[in-house]
């Protein structure tokens, strides 16, 4: 693993995996682990295994749900998609991620 | 809302935690499975492929913490698991596990046990209103409470302005309650009529005592304690106005007392005191209430003042010219009375059981801290397979906390085992009713959690500082410990056996003192002895010669029961109390020569029945008889203070008070002294005469007053005697059948002197914490050498003899041992010096003590190297090498 990987920052696993479902339609476990680690080109490291802990939290609090599929290798898997709940959670958590980025990057590109 | 909604989803979550579980390991497999597919299209082995998947999904165990923290109640989930685990850990060395348990067990229970009875004993309030408000009055000589006479009561009744009200009693004696049934000897007292209002107790029926009733030759008036009406009228609700009679003579119940008070009083029966309030001897105890706003001090500067007033009329009325030394009055709370005799050995009790509490929780800390050792490599790999810190921590301190909560829980059982067993050893029946103290028992238990939770914590400590990889190496190449630790546990060891030096060299002279104050001769012989109480109508008495004549026969057909030796009487036995008579000491060079001193009145053979040693002198004859010259003997106290010079055979003695002319006795011998007050306390000088030889009035007063003791000395195993000698003693008057023998050694044991008992457990502690000191050496030092084993096998692998092994492993356990020892020593020097008040006979710095100490850890020490070491050269050496 490259030296300079980077730990997920608390608490934006569930919104990558509510973007990642929004984006990809219904997923597997699986598929969403591979996507998030291929999109941040090998720089997050993320434990695989947590992703299933948060799957089971956010089906949870009903911002997803789950149903049995047939994977892309004729699997049986359990595919993720998203809710009502889960889109509006989507826009909220998307904008408070934008501004607190703005924020961040005006604070740190301030010189004096 | 949304928090009610998560709350509710956690709960199910709580409940479906299975369900949740199968589902995760069920992602879990397809995750791997999808992952080894993705290897195996690269190239992969199967084998290479599956490790590839491992670690890119990376670690489960800490997949399914999060989990668990994050979904339904983690802690509850974690709990579960840590106590499970725990009590595996535990149950995988019971024997150690037993131990600490029964250590802390021990430590919180004796704890428990011993405040319950001091709180029972010492610190529970008196049975009268407002108790703190109730003072003792009398006279403060040598540290002690002096009781006072007639005389000074009256002064202060009549003049007090800081006691709101003021009584006092005459000692307690026993009566002759003619009942229904049979006739009883009860314990009873005279007291004044402001008794009961002035300790604020109230008949639960009927009245107190009259003023009228109080005055010299009264009405016969009587007030009951609650438990004589249970036991002797069944509670008979219209007792009131009846006559019943009391030695003889018919007195009428006007009261009885509430049941709460009776039980804590020693007196079953009360009669006004009817005092003219003239005499000058000491034999009253005065109870006073404070006045509203009023102190202990302020009364206690009044109470002096007041009493100087009646000693300057006395130094009056004394010998012209001769000067008079008088002892200062004084107050102080009833409780603070009751309590304060007993003191230092209530203190050296109390540091004798924290002593041995701080011992308990010491090995237990010893045990775990050695269990941590051998325990780093366990937490380290769980650390490695990715187990974070506070997670082992948390289950490091469940586990010591579950050793404390079981220990606690001992500790209750052992506790109220504690409590019985003493209860029904003690003599007295205060101690009956005794139950756990609670609060004490969540003092003890929080002590022993918070040691456990703190050395429980070490082996995590230990394990973090560390780190990983040198502590999973750390028993691959433990063949011997590293330098650090070897040195680290040597000094555990040093450490140790230098604190136990000085709790052993502590508990030593604790014990020995006890032995040496049970070896202090009383006086007299108490074996084989029986005595009775008897209460002599006196008043029917026409001469002095008739009660000698009458006490004489009795004797006689005593005697003549098989299996009895010897028969005796006198007006007070040994360890009974104190008699006072007013005296004056003619021919003493002392500047003290009028004061009320011990008088005992007996027959001319006590001293030889009770077997007390005449040391100069003669003893009493058959011939010192009425009319003969009166003789007195006198204890070596009374003849060491008045006749420093050794010249005391000879001198005068005049007894006053009674009589316008006096009577004056010549002293004829010197007896022993008997030890009544204690074995650490001075004797009190006393006097003792013939009955026979005393005037009509004062044996009329007396024997009226106090009642007669028969001491009877049987052949030793003679115990079926007593019916035999109930018969004869009453046979002479059938208005008195009741005589209740018991043995001597019974009044000696409940002559309210607590000290014995108290010394007797004290012994018992210092005595348990010193096995428990040796268990803790032995404990430390097996393990020591176990730690060892490894070097052992190399050792004979190498073609060691088994003998050179073991004189090398018992040297360096010696080595050890002996640095603590000096160590110890140096300390305990100085450390037991404040222990020289407590000591009897023994100095702090006593060296058979010390030495004994020194053996004791020794032998401990040795034995704990040479134990482990002789099972570890018993295996074969493979074995141990491959150990781990």
């Amino acid at each position: 693993m490259p030296a300079d990987t980077k730990e997920i920052l608390p608490g934006t696993l569930d919104l990558m995996v509510l973007k990642t479902l929004d984006t990809m339609g219904p997923m597997h476990g699986y598929g969403i682990a591979q996507r998030i680690v291929s999109i941040s080109e090998g720089v997050l490291q993320l434990n695989q295994g947590s992703l299933y802990p948060a799957l089971l939290r956010m089906e949870q609090r009903g911002w997803i749900r789950s149903q049995y599929g047939t994977s892309e290798n004729n699997r049986q898997a359990r595919f993720y998609s998203l809710t009502a709940a889960g889109r509006k959670r989507l826009t909220a958590e998307t904008g408070n991620w934008m501004q607190m980025v703005a924020i961040m990057g005006r604070l740190l590109a301030a010189d004096e | 809302m949304d928090s009610l909604n998560e709350l509710l989803q956690r709960l199910t979550g709580l409940f479906l935690s299975k369900q949740a579980n199968r589902r995760i390991a069920e992602e879990t497999e397809f995750h791997l499975r999808m992952l080894r597919d993705k290897y195996r299209a690269q190239g992969l082995s199967d084998h290479d492929a599956a490790i590839a998947a491992r670690r890119e999904f990376g670690s489960t165990a800490r997949m399914q913490e999060d989990y668990r923290a994050q979904s339904s109640f983690g802690w509850m989930d974690t709990l579960r698991g840590d106590v499970l685990y725990a009590v595996r850990t535990l149950g995988k060395t019971p024997g150690i596990t037993a131990l600490m348990i029964l250590m802390l067990g021990l430590g919180i229970g004796a704890n428990t046990a011993i405040f319950s009875f001091l709180s029972e004993l010492l610190l529970r309030p008196l049975p009268y209103r407002d108790p703190d408000r109730v003072v003792v009055v009398g006279r403060w000589r040598n540290g002690t409470m002096w009781a006072t006479s007639p005389r000074d009561f009256a002064a202060l009744r009549d003049k007090t302005q800081t006691l709101e009200s003021v009584t006092t009693s005459f000692l307690y004696r026993g009566v002759n309650l003619e009942t229904a049934a049979e006739p009883r000897h009860v314990p009873s007292i005279h007291v004044t009529h402001e008794y009961f209002r002035t300790i604020g107790v109230a008949p639960q029926l009927g009245r107190a005592f009259l003023p009228e009733e109080d005055k010299p030759g009264g009405p016969h008036v009587t007030v009951l304690s609650y438990s004589l009406w249970t036991d002797a009228y069944q509670s008979d609700a219209n007792i009131l106005g009846r006559q019943v009679r009391i030695n003889g003579a018919p007195h009428t119940i006007v009261g009885v007392l509430p049941e709460a008070f009776s039980a804590r009083a020693r007196a079953k029966l009360y009669l006004p005191l009817q005092s003219t309030l003239r005499g000058t001897d000491t034999n009253y105890t005065i109870l006073a209430r404070l006045a509203p706003g009023a102190t202990a001090e302020q009364a206690s500067a009044e109470v002096d003042s007041l009493f100087a007033v009646v000693d300057a009329e006395r130094a009056q009325r004394a010998t012209k010219g001769q000067p008079f030394v008088r002892t200062p009055g004084r107050a102080i709370s009833a409780q603070e009375d009751s309590a304060g005799e007993f003191r230092s050995q209530v203190l050296l009790l109390f540091g004798a059981v924290s002593v041995m509490l701080f011992v308990a929780c010491l090995n237990t800390a010893n045990l775990l801290l050695a269990r941590s050792a051998a325990r780093t490599r366990e937490i380290a790999i769980r650390c490695a397979l990715g187990a974070g810190r506070g997670r082992i921590t948390r289950q490091l301190l469940t586990e010591s906390l579950m050793l404390s909560v079981l220990g606690g829980l001992s500790g209750i059982g052992l506790g109220h085992l504690f409590i019985t067993g003493l209860a029904r050893l003690s003599p007295y029946d205060v101690l009956r009713h005794v139950s756990l103290d609670q609060r004490a028992l969540v003092f003890t238990a929080a002590v022993s959690i918070l040691v456990g939770l703190l050395f429980g914590l070490a082996p995590a400590l230990h394990a973090f500082r560390l780190g990983l990889g040198e502590s999973l190496q750390q028993n691959a190449t433990r063949v011997s410990a590293g330098r650090g630790t070897l040195m680290s546990r040597q000094v555990l060891v040093i450490a140790q056996v230098a604190l136990c030096t000085i709790l052993v060299a502590g508990a030593g002279l604790l014990v020995r003192t006890v032995l040496n104050i049970r070896s202090v001769s009383t006086g007299f012989d108490t074996r084989n002895l029986l005595v009775s109480p008897m209460v002599l109508n006196a008043d029917k008495l026409e001469s002095v010669q008739a009660l000698v004549n009458y006490y004489e026969q009795a004797s006689r057909q005593m005697r003549e029961v098989p299996g009895v030796l010897d028969v005796a009487y006198t007006n007070q036995l040994p360890y009974e109390g104190q008699f006072n008579l007013p005296i004056e000491l003619p021919d003493t060079a002392t500047p003290d020569r009028t004061m009320s001193m011990q008088f005992r009145m007996q027959s001319p053979d006590t001293f030889r029945v009770l077997g007390m040693k005449i040391v100069r002198g003669r003893d009493f004859a058959q011939s010192d008889t009425t009319g003969a010259p009166q003789i007195a003997i006198v204890n070596e106290a009374f003849a060491r203070q008045f006749y420093p010079q050794g010249d005391v055979l000879g001198k005068r003695i005049t007894m006053k008070n009674y009589l316008k002319v006096p009577d004056v006795f010549t002293i004829g011998g010197v007896v022993t002294d008997v030890r009544e007050m204690g074995p650490k306390r001075p004797v009190p000088p006393a006097i003792y005469v013939v009955a026979g030889q005393l005037p009509l009035t004062v044996v009329k007063g007396v024997f009226s007053f106090v009642s007669t003791k028969w001491i009877v000395k049987v052949q030793p195993g003679v115990n079926n005697v007593i019916p035999q000698l109930r018969r004869a003693a009453g046979s002479l008057d059938p208005s008195q059948p009741f005589v209740e023998f018991t043995s001597m050694d019974t009044v000696v044991a409940s002559s309210a002197r607590l000290e014995r008992v108290l010394m007797t457990l004290l012994a018992a502690f210092a005595g348990l914490t010193l096995l428990m000191v040796a268990a803790g050496i032995y404990g430390t030092m097996a393990y020591m050498v176990s730690l060892r084993k490894q070097e052992i096998g190399i050792r004979m692998a190498l073609g060691a003899r088994p003998r050179d092994v073991m004189a090398i492993i018992v040297a360096s356990g010696a080595r050890q041992v002996i640095a603590g020892l000096m160590i110890g020593f140096a300390v305990a020097w100085w450390a037991t010096k404040w222990m020289t008040t407590f000591l009897f006979q023994l100095k702090a710095t006593d060296p058979a003590n010390l030495a004994t100490a020194a053996a004791i850890l020794l032998l401990a020490g040795v034995l704990a190297c040479a134990g482990p070491a002789r099972t570890a050269l018993k295996l074969a050496p493979i074995k141990t090498l491959r150990m781990d």
